[in-house]
């Protein structure tokens, strides 16, 4: 069992109750208002971000190892695709949810990952052998096409997000974006100079991918980590031809790097 | 300090002006209209802040004097990105069931994030913003005030939502003709024009029904016999939904030039002439849409008729213009 303070989260919003308060002149009870908090106060008006939890078990989090096929990946790198192809990334996303290892499912973790990023917070899990991660690349329709305005300030589906990705014009969330630029040369001997933008979104594009292995996770926190190839999405997709689409647009470019996904992904 | 003094905390509907005749006003339940949201709207709606280089604001393709439209063929966004459609007018904004002319979006909530994403509008983010007013005390009192938060995509989304909610329009002289039985408000012309409009030879209030002057359907009316721009049917995928855009209101419409969802039609005279001529016979055209057989100066009269539901009070009302 252990106790994690979160106070580092939920520090910002004390800050603002402070200035409500100050600014309002009303004086109210302080403490912790969150009823599922070992110290939850029902009498307490201001959430000061004092709330501790019981936890239990560890604390998994997902390192991603970006790749470029046989090179790590790199923004403006050029890599080198399929059929030989120079290509190089400007901006490579993608939303994760529905995260589950062995019998437990993360229903409430959603991961936005980056290229930028490597280590990302999932949630506890009991320590232990499990078999088996699986994860939806995108977000389940239920949560799709919610307003990301009204999720709390720093979850990941907020549009607060800096990386925030979501189609305002037909509301939901673009489950990935690969952007960049490609050599479109016949003889493939030129430059990666013309652009490509691929967004994956709507909900029949939700992609589940499963990654067989036996994990043990025991201590505080673990860590397992996922090889992502961001290559692979673009595999037999001829990028002279085809390098654009917003899924409505051009949905057979969408459904091509949908049926790559799975593939892009490997345990560590 | 007693309960007296968290007053402020309630919230207090403030009734915005609608006519009478206007189909009530239905205000989402988490954005109660409050003085102080309108007034935290108004700020974010005329500040430039919210795109990437500061060079536009929401006012920018939604200006005042335009009933709230820009004057362009389509809109201009950051570094004069041209953008796909027409700006529309947010005229009775409020009354509308789902946005964009394609109708794509269901809350004003909601559209009011998208412009600040968009490539070709601002180009930004909700946290780029919220960075760049970290340090503005008067912002942070007006999100409190307004929402009992700190500064956050949802301030700005329900407060741009409930400015924009007072965009009410119902002063033209058309009203006071029709509604409040001042009969000397029309000319002769536009009464001729106000009967053809409403009667059975133009049939234009099948679809630009008052008060409002539209009925949101979406509507194919014959401008080309190939879209460049799907409309409707970008967010169904419906082949019988290619062509067809919400119908717009037409209250200001003189003041909303150029027409049509892509900005094709330079004048009123010019879309009154398309309807006369009845489209160029897409399958999807609309039934309504056939020749009409008008002669010139019944064209005349329908233009006029048009530039009577201009409501001079609403593109010159101060509390609706950059604070």
């Amino acid at each position: 069992m252990t106790m994690t303070p979160m106070r580092d989260r939920l520090f910002p919003s004390a800050l603002f109750a402070l200035f409500i308060v100050l600014a309002t002149g009303c004086e109210r009870k302080e403490g912790c208002m969150d009823p599922l908090a070992i110290n939850y106060d029902a009498e307490v008006e201001t959430d000061n971000g004092s709330c501790v939890y019981e936890v239990p078990g560890t604390y998994l989090n997902l390192r991603f190892n970006h790749r470029l096929g046989g090179v790590d990946f790199g923004y403006g790198a050029v890599a080198t695709n399929w059929e030989g192809r120079k290509v190089k990334f400007t901006l490579a996303q993608f939303y994760m949810s529905k995260i589950k290892l062995g019998t437990t499912t993360f229903e409430d973790s959603y991961l936005l990952v980056s290229a930028r990023k490597d280590l990302l917070g999932v949630g506890h899990i009991g320590a232990g052998d499990h078999a088996g991660l699986s994860f939806n690349v995108g977000v389940d329709s239920a949560v799709n096409h919610l307003d990301p305005a009204t999720w709390p300030f720093d979850h990941t589906l907020s549009s607060n997000n800096i990386d925030h990705a979501h189609w305002s014009w037909n509301p939901g969330y673009i489950f990935m974006k690969l952007e960049g630029r490609v050599d479109t040369t016949a003889a493939m001997d030129g430059d990666a100079d013309a652009a490509f933008s691929i967004h994956i979104g709507l909900d029949e594009l939700l992609t589940n991918v499963a990654l067989a292995g036996n994990m043990n996770v025991s201590g505080d926190t673990a860590i397992i980590g996922i090889n992502v190839d961001w290559l692979r999405f673009l595999d037999n997709v001829d990028l002279r031809l085809e390098r654009s689409t917003d899924s409505f647009n051009n949905p057979g470019l969408a459904v091509a790097v949908k049926g790559n996904i799975a593939s892009a992904f490997s345990l560590e | 300090m007693g309960l007296a003094a968290c007053e402020r905390d309630v919230e207090h509907p403030l009734p915005v002006d609608v006519p009478e005749w206007f189909p009530e006003m239905v205000v989402p339940a988490d954005n109660a209209l409050t003085a102080d949201r309108i007034a935290l709207g108004r700020r974010l709606f005329y500040d430039p802040l919210l795109s990437r280089d500061t060079s536009i604001s929401c006012s920018s393709c939604h200006a005042q004097a335009m009933a709230f439209t820009d004057g362009r063929q389509v809109g201009l966004g950051v570094g004069d990105r041209a953008g796909k459609r027409n700006a529309p007018s947010l005229t009775n904004i409020a009354f509308v069931p789902a946005f964009n002319a394609d109708g794509g979006i269901g809350t004003l909530e909601l559209q009011a994030q998208g412009p600040i994403f968009l490539h070709e509008e601002m180009d930004f983010t909700i946290a780029g913003f919220l960075e760049r007013i970290a340090g503005d005390d008067t912002y942070t009192a007006m999100f409190g005030a307004a929402y009992g938060r700190r500064p956050d995509a949802f301030g700005i989304s329900r407060g741009l939502a409930a400015f924009e909610r007072t965009f009410v329009s119902g002063g033209s002289r058309f009203d006071q003709y029709e509604y409040q039985s001042v009969s000397t408000a029309l000319s002769a012309a536009e009464l001729r024009g106000r009967d053809l409009f409403l009667g059975n030879v133009a049939q234009c209030a099948q679809c630009h029904t008052p008060p409002l002057f539209t009925t949101f359907a979406y509507e194919n009316i014959g401008l080309y016999a190939v879209y460049a721009d799907s409309g409707r049917a970008r967010i169904t995928g419906l082949a019988q939904d290619n062509g067809r855009f919400k119908v717009p209101t037409l209250r200001n419409i003189a003041l909303t030039a150029p027409y049509m969802h892509d900005g094709s039609m330079a004048t009123l005279r010019d879309a009154v002439a398309h309807f006369n001529n009845g489209g160029v016979g897409h399958a999807n055209q609309s039934a309504h849409v056939r020749p009409l057989g008008l002669a010139p100066q019944q064209v005349d009269d329908l233009v006029a008729f048009l530039q009577s539901l201009t409501d001079e009070g609403f593109v010159n009302d101060p509390e609706l213009s950059e604070p």
